[in-house]
């Protein structure tokens, strides 16, 4: 559908998305050299961005369950970060091309006939198309205009947690075909909704406009730290306390060498941001919600970077540029479409929709 | 905000509002004229109303923040002395493992931030109290149901059982009540 002239994306937002178009490209490019390491870097871009329209699909339902203050601040900006979906969805057709040759599960044979069954390209094409289906239907029944249904907030929130579990074991817990954890999926959510969430910080403070409350945004922020520091945690946790071989290697592997000090920078990056909130005049200070909310975006592409490079990549010196590149890109693409999107849908608002179709 | 000794004649002047913005326009405008030592009473909390008070104190957040600290290190430390005196050798861990002691950290962190914050309040209010002088005012019961209530009080700088009654009653009230002292007078 062409957009009405009079939103139509100014300069910088077309610059920018050729801009990272570009990146994306030469991030695909480093495949060259080896399918594998280029498809790695590929997938840590796509988590780490999807989670955007993923995290804030959650956020805006649960707005939508328990409406408050954080409505007024947040919906506005979230409801354009979900239309980023169509987005991630394209960034993981590199991956549906490549599966078989990022993860091993695919020429290996499978330890049981549950995965003989379960871990096979098809299937996990079929899974990833789902998710994008499922979560595609909820935003444009959530966001369309005029005909507000009261279920589609409860019942989507159910399905986004089961169905993004299912899309994070198969993306990231899958890479490791010895790795199991039964919190992943949630762990994987609150990543994404940490990461969603102070993207909107960013997105409603750095206008410059006045801001009533500010102090409410702080303290989502701190929540989200929290929730995010008890699923990672605990995952830990109770995988330190049996010791056993198979899942204990994987954070072995995540603490050793260059990853450790990754690793460390994580924890400081989420931690000392959450300690700083927990007093009030940083919860209320513009600038320092700011540069508090883009250390905790920093620190959650460390996070995703950590999660996947170390058992995705033999070589760390093609897939580390590549996952730079791809995320740069990537990056530029989703600050591109959310302002687009951020304008168009306030110029829905404005003129009282007469558009029916949302792209979901 | 500091109540009135029972060396005051009068415990102050209580003003009867219907609605809550009326109160906060009140609270708003006993303040700029002059007043200082007021406060309100409303059946729930409103947000507006802590900044019209001028309310700054953070004596129970700091004591929850504290407690908190203590907590930690009570827990952590608990943990850590007991292994250290009583060592015993669980799967090859060492003596003092921050992994496994967390949790017990995070739980004392929590109970001890929980207790100074309520323990603080309770004692900063001087709670529990048996009578309070604004009970005498017939109609305070309704703060608890739908009714707002300003409070002048009597040791205040400006304060006069005349013109203050004058002036609450130019704030539109339902009505102003005398709250008198409970105690004798020293």
């Amino acid at each position: 559908m062409p957009l009405p002239r009079h939103i139509a994306p100014g300069r910088w937002p077309r610059r920018l998305a050729l801009a990272g178009i570009c990146l994306c490209g030469f991030g695909l490019l480093l495949m060259i050299f080896s399918r594998q390491d280029g498809l790695a870097g590929w997938l840590v871009a796509l988590v780490f961005w999807s989670g955007l329209p993923i995290g804030s699909l959650a956020l805006l339902m649960m707005m939508r369950v328990i409406p408050g203050g954080w409505n007024e601040l947040l919906a506005a900006q979230g409801e354009a970060a979900v239309l980023l979906l169509p987005l991630a969805a394209c960034a993981a057709l590199p991956i549906l091309v490549g599966v078989t040759a990022l993860y091993t599960w695919s020429g290996a044979d499978a330890a049981s006939a549950f995965r003989a069954f379960y871990l096979t390209p098809l299937s996990f094409i079929c899974r990833t198309i789902l998710f994008f289906m499922v979560a595609g239907s909820t935003a444009f029944l959530l966001l369309r205009p005029r005909r507000p249904m009261f279920f589609v907030a409860p019942v989507g929130l159910i399905a986004l947690v089961l169905f993004d579990s299912v899309i994070a074991v198969d993306w990231v817990m899958s890479l490791d075909t010895a790795f199991h954890s039964s919190g992943f999926g949630l762990y994987i959510l609150s990543v994404q909704m940490t990461m969603a969430l102070a993207w909107l910080i960013i997105a409603r403070l750095l206008p410059g406009a006045e801001v009533k409350r500010i102090s409410l945004l702080g303290g989502l922020l701190l929540t989200a730290m929290l929730l995010w520091a008890y699923f990672s945690f605990m995952q830990y946790f109770i995988i330190w306390s049996d010791n056993l071989s198979p899942t204990v290697a994987w954070y072995q592997r995540r603490s050793a060498g260059l990853w450790g000090a990754v690793e460390y920078a994580i924890g400081a990056l989420q931690l000392g941001p959450a300690f700083l909130l927990l007093f009030p005049a940083m919860r209320q200070n513009r600038q320092w919600l700011l540069a508090l909310s883009m250390i905790v975006l920093v620190g959650k592409a460390f996070e995703v970077a950590w999660l996947i490079l170390p058992g995705a990549s033999d070589d760390q010196q093609i897939a580390i540029p590549a996952s730079l590149l791809a995320m740069m890109g990537l990056g530029l693409l989703s600050m591109a479409g959310w302002r687009v999107g951020f304008q168009w849908m306030a110029a829905r608002h404005r003129s009282g929709t007469s558009e029916r179709q949302v792209p979901a | 905000m500091h109540e009135p000794g029972a060396q005051h004649p009068l415990f102050g002047l209580m003003a009867e509002f219907d609605r809550p913005e009326r109160l906060i326009e009140a609270v708003k405008r006993s303040r700029d004229a002059g007043f200082r030592r007021i406060d309100a009473y409303s059946p729930f909390p409103i947000e507006e109303l802590a900044e019209a008070l001028d309310f700054r104190d953070q004596r129970v957040a700091w004591l929850t923040f504290f407690g908190g600290l203590f907590g930690a290190a009570t827990g952590y430390g608990m943990q850590a002395w007991l292994h250290l005196d009583y060592p015993i050798l669980v799967g090859s861990r060492p003596t003092v493992t921050p992994q496994a002691f967390m949790l017990i950290t995070f739980e004392l962190t929590v109970l001890f931030a929980v207790l100074f914050s309520i323990g603080g309040m309770l004692v900063l209010n001087r709670l529990p109290k048996l009578h309070h002088p604004v009970f005498g005012c017939e109609s305070f019961h309704l703060a608890t149901r739908d009714k707002f209530f300003l409070i002048v009080f009597g040791h205040d700088e400006k304060f006069d059982p005349v013109d203050t009654r004058a002036f609450l009653e130019s704030l539109d009230p339902v009505k102003v009540d005398v709250v008198k002292q409970t105690e004798e007078p020293a």
